[in-house]
């Protein structure tokens, strides 16, 4: 699978996880590119969302993500796409 | 009369307890109360309750022992005798600029329960619309604020009796709280060293005004915080506990509230800037956050390895902690 596709994927995942979290609208979630920060999607989900959404992704692509994902990223740089390049195994 | 009206409200810093969330909410409207803050919420409590612990800040509820509240605490009974209908009465407290604070069966506004006595804190109304404002965890999962029908609420006020009634450890009641100050409130450094040092020995240093509180289980302070978290990891490890990632939300709002103190510090000339304790307080905080995280994800998916890590890094707090605490008071300018 290309990291386009896993992108879109996860984005399309990502839109689902905003629209069911409490105060947003769909419109929140169609902001969501390749180029979004990851900390701004954190932001915009319940913490038990984040942790779910990691999770989901390990089950689905049967790897484990890096824990620094479940710490502190407000000032990371990763974006939804680095996240792309982790799960298809081209991250830096 | 107005049709409306809205208390000051912000959203707070700390949400890891309704009590102290409602306080936090108050309080950061008004600047003047940060020394005050700055001066408490150092000490952690952990309390061991029968197949769970408890992790608070020493001493809590804030509401009782607050400077800038001003607390009127009635019982139910007498809030009937005075009070047929306890909409009007929710609107004249709210007119007299006082927050109310009680326990409400919530299964009357939050759906998909049958029974929810939780603690709620309304800070407003709306007449023509025939609401309140209303602040708890129980409408999204975490601290938000909503709106709730008057005639709802008076159902969920009066389906209240007896032990539900649990506020304040069971004394039950209703608050009315108001912001004040005609008191106002000096920055003690010494108290904070104090308090500092207590943390490290995992010591109450107010041992005596745990007289004006009241009846605990066991309980440990501090440093010792850390100790008591491992167990219980591992007890939940062994299913001998039921998980519990509330601890560790407090953990994240003591390092929140530290990472707020030092700059503080450093602004008022009681510790020389650029100390380096900031930024390994930054390092702390996220530490914290990932515990609770961690946790949150072994409650979905059961991992063992989930818990070794756990306790990696809780061990690792306690050491951090410790070092840039002793740091601390070393450069603290107690005057």
């Amino acid at each position: 699978m290309s990291e386009q596709d896993v992108t879109g994927q996860i984005i399309q995942r990502i839109e689902q996880k905003i629209e069911s979290s409490s105060g947003s609208s769909s419109e929140d979630a169609a902001a969501i590119t390749p180029d979004t920060l990851l900390r701004e999607v954190w932001l915009r989900l319940e913490s038990i969302q984040v942790v779910e959404f990691v999770v989901e992704l390990e089950t689905s692509y049967e790897l484990e993500l890096p824990d620094e994902l479940l710490g502190q990223i407000d000032r990371s740089s990763l974006k939804v796409s680095d996240l792309a390049a982790m799960i298809t195994g081209e991250a830096v | 009369m107005s049709g409306s009206k809205i208390l000051p409200m912000q959203y707070p810093i700390i949400t890891s307890w309704q009590w102290q969330a409602n306080a936090f909410a108050i309080l950061a409207n008004y600047p003047q109360t940060e020394p005050w803050i700055m001066n408490h919420f150092i000490q952690l409590q952990l309390t061991s309750n029968p197949g769970s612990s408890y992790v608070d800040f020493y001493r809590t509820p804030t509401f009782e022992f607050c400077p800038w509240l001003f607390h009127q605490h009635l019982q139910r009974d007498t809030v009937r005798y005075f009070n047929k209908d306890i909409c009007a009465f929710f609107v004249d407290c709210i007119n007299l600029n006082n927050y109310i604070y009680g326990v409400f069966d919530q299964a009357f506004f939050v759906p998909g329960h049958d029974r929810l006595p939780h603690d709620l804190f309304i800070y407003g109304y709306d007449l023509e619309r025939r609401v309140f404002h209303a602040a708890d965890f129980t409408f999204t999962g975490k601290y938000a604020f909503a709106e709730v029908a008057f005639e709802q609420l008076e159902k969920a006020y009066h389906a209240i009796e007896g032990d539900e009634d649990w506020l304040y450890s069971g004394k039950g009641g209703l608050s009315l709280i108001s912001f004040t100050d005609s008191l106002g409130y000096d920055f003690n450094i010494a108290n904070v060293a104090t308090q500092l040092e207590g943390f490290l020995a995992g010591h109450n240093s107010f041992e005596k005004s745990r007289e004006l509180t009241y009846r605990t289980n066991p309980c440990v302070f501090g440093l010792e915080v850390y100790d008591k978290l491992i167990e219980d990891v591992i007890k939940i490890h062994d299913q001998q506990q039921e998980a519990d990632y509330r601890p560790f939300h407090v953990l994240c709002d003591h390092k929140a509230l530290m990472l707020r103190r030092i700059p503080f510090l450093e602004e008022h000339g009681y510790l020389q800037p650029d100390s380096g304790i900031l930024e390994c307080y930054r390092s702390i905080e996220n530490d914290a956050l990932f515990c609770r995280n961690l946790l949150l994800k072994y409650m979905i998916t059961k991992q063992s390895s989930i818990i070794d890590k756990i306790i990696t890094n809780i061990r690792k707090i306690r050491k951090e902690e410790g070092e840039q605490i002793e740091s601390l008071l070393t450069k603290l300018v107690i005057v």
